[in-house]
């Protein structure tokens, strides 16, 4: 079972006076009031509204308060042009103090797209009055008129002449967003090149470490790679220890008197016995172990000196 | 209503280039390892391949037949034998002149001694027993 809920439709009259009781279950149409825009009708020699729209900046030339960006929109009516400018940040303002959220908002429109049928004079508010002049909505102060109608408005069905409100447009310009956004585009595609350039370096280099391991043939992982290396630079450094500290015994100075007796290597323990030793003998014997930093341990039983070497 | 803010786009455009700079790092730090990687790779290749090479076994074992085979040393007493994975020297009364030529040979080789025993018989003379491994 599915159930659609259509949800409540509501046309606003806004201007200044304009009172609201906000309810975000409802939609609204809002109404700008002619003082919320500045329109002209004009005949131009033009074929369409989007070609009007591209020059409204200059039809508004001279003829609009400086200092506030101007958003233009254009609709044509039988053989005339309706062109209005607006500030967007004053109708958003407008609508913030209203209190109308943006999410309730169906379509903003111009009183003078939504009410150019009007005839006779309206009262808007306390002091305002709406009327149609020569086919253009205007603003007048009700103190001109005696006989005022009340404005209805809930029955309008609103036209296609929609204005898009820009957000923006109060502290950005479009056009410097659109720099902006070109700028962040480039910004984007030195990115992602710089990140391919990157990877295709990552891809290569993986490339050329399996070669490698190909060419030298080494084991699948880093590790089973260390450990032989290791076992070797063990081995290597065991066998050269063993070969210097020899040597550096042998280079010792023994008198005529002392012999080597036995030189034993075996487990990593390189043991030499040298006879006729005396105590102050020692240290000359050992001298060039000490000269090659060669860590020893020495033992002298009688005249019997054992120098002993753990590799 | 429905036209889509250019406000939304610049953030969405300034999270894309976000999403890309972490990308990036994350690539740049995964390219670093990788190098690290090969150079170590290739380091380790280099100095095993060096080593096993310096200890090739069957270079070894020829260079010790060779080494044997000497006259002078053919003539010595040594006795040579040999297995799979060693090879023993053992002689029980070796002229000094001969045992200096025997080790100074072995020494200078790519020879792995894992055991040696060198005992004075007299004055000209020693008895040798090594253990040469592959």
């Amino acid at each position: 079972m599915s159930l659609i809920f259509k949800q409540e439709q509501q046309n606003i009259y806004l201007d200044n006076a304009t009172n609201v009781e906000f309810d975000s279950q409802v939609k609204y149409n809002i109404i700008l009031s002619p003082h919320l825009y500045w329109v002209k009708k004009l005949s131009l020699p033009l074929k369409n509204a989007k070609e009007v729209k591209k020059v409204a900046h200059t039809l508004f030339e001279d003829s609009l308060p400086e200092g506030v960006s101007y958003s233009y929109e254009v609709y044509k009516k039988q053989e005339e042009f309706f062109v209005f400018a607006y500030d967007d940040a004053q109708i958003l303002a407008l609508l913030e103090e209203k209190s109308i959220t943006f999410a309730n908002i169906i379509a903003v429109l111009f009183a003078q797209s939504e009410l150019d049928d009007l005839e006779g004079v309206y009262r808007v508010n306390d002091t305002e009055v709406l009327q149609v002049k020569e086919g253009v909505v205007v603003l007048l102060p009700s103190l001109w008129f005696d006989k005022l109608k009340i404005l209805d408005i809930a029955g309008i069905k609103p036209s296609k002449h929609r204005l898009k409100l820009q957000h923006f447009n109060s502290f950005i310009q479009r056009a410097s967003l659109n720099k902006i956004m070109i700028a962040l585009a480039l910004f984007i595609v030195i990115l992602l090149t710089e990140l391919f350039i990157y990877k295709h370096q990552v891809t290569v280099l993986t490339r050329e470490k399996e070669n490698v391991f190909s060419k030298y043939h080494l084991k699948p992982t880093m590790m089973q790679n260390r450990a032989i290396l290791e076992h070797y630079t063990r081995k290597n450094t065991k066998q050269k220890e063993l070969r210097v500290a020899l040597l550096s015994l042998l280079q010792s100075y023994l008198k005529s008197s002392q012999k080597i007796e036995n030189i034993e290597y075996s487990n990593a323990l390189l043991k030499v016995t040298v006879l006729n030793v005396s105590a102050q003998e020692k240290n000359r014997i050992v001298a060039p172990l000490h000269k090659k930093g060669i860590k020893f341990t020495t033992k002298l039983t009688g005249a019997n000196l054992v120098v002993e070497v753990k590799l | 209503m429905n036209k889509v803010n250019p406000l939304h786009i610049v953030a969405l455009l300034f999270v894309f280039i976000l999403f890309l700079l972490f990308q990036i790092a994350s690539v740049k730090k995964q390219l670093t390892a990788t190098v690290d990687s090969l150079h170590q790779s290739k380091e380790i290749a280099l100095k095993t391949v060096a080593y096993k090479e310096f200890y090739n076994k069957e270079k070894v074992k020829k260079a010790l037949e060779r080494l044997v085979r000497q006259p002078s040393l053919k003539n010595a007493g040594i006795i040579v034998q040999k297995d799979k994975d060693r090879l023993t020297m053992e002689a029980k009364s070796l002229s000094l002149a001969t045992l200096n030529s025997l080790m100074s040979k072995i020494f200078n080789g790519a020879y792995t001694i894992s055991r040696l025993s060198i005992k004075r018989v007299d004055a000209q003379h020693a008895s040798l027993q090594m253990e040469i491994t592959w």
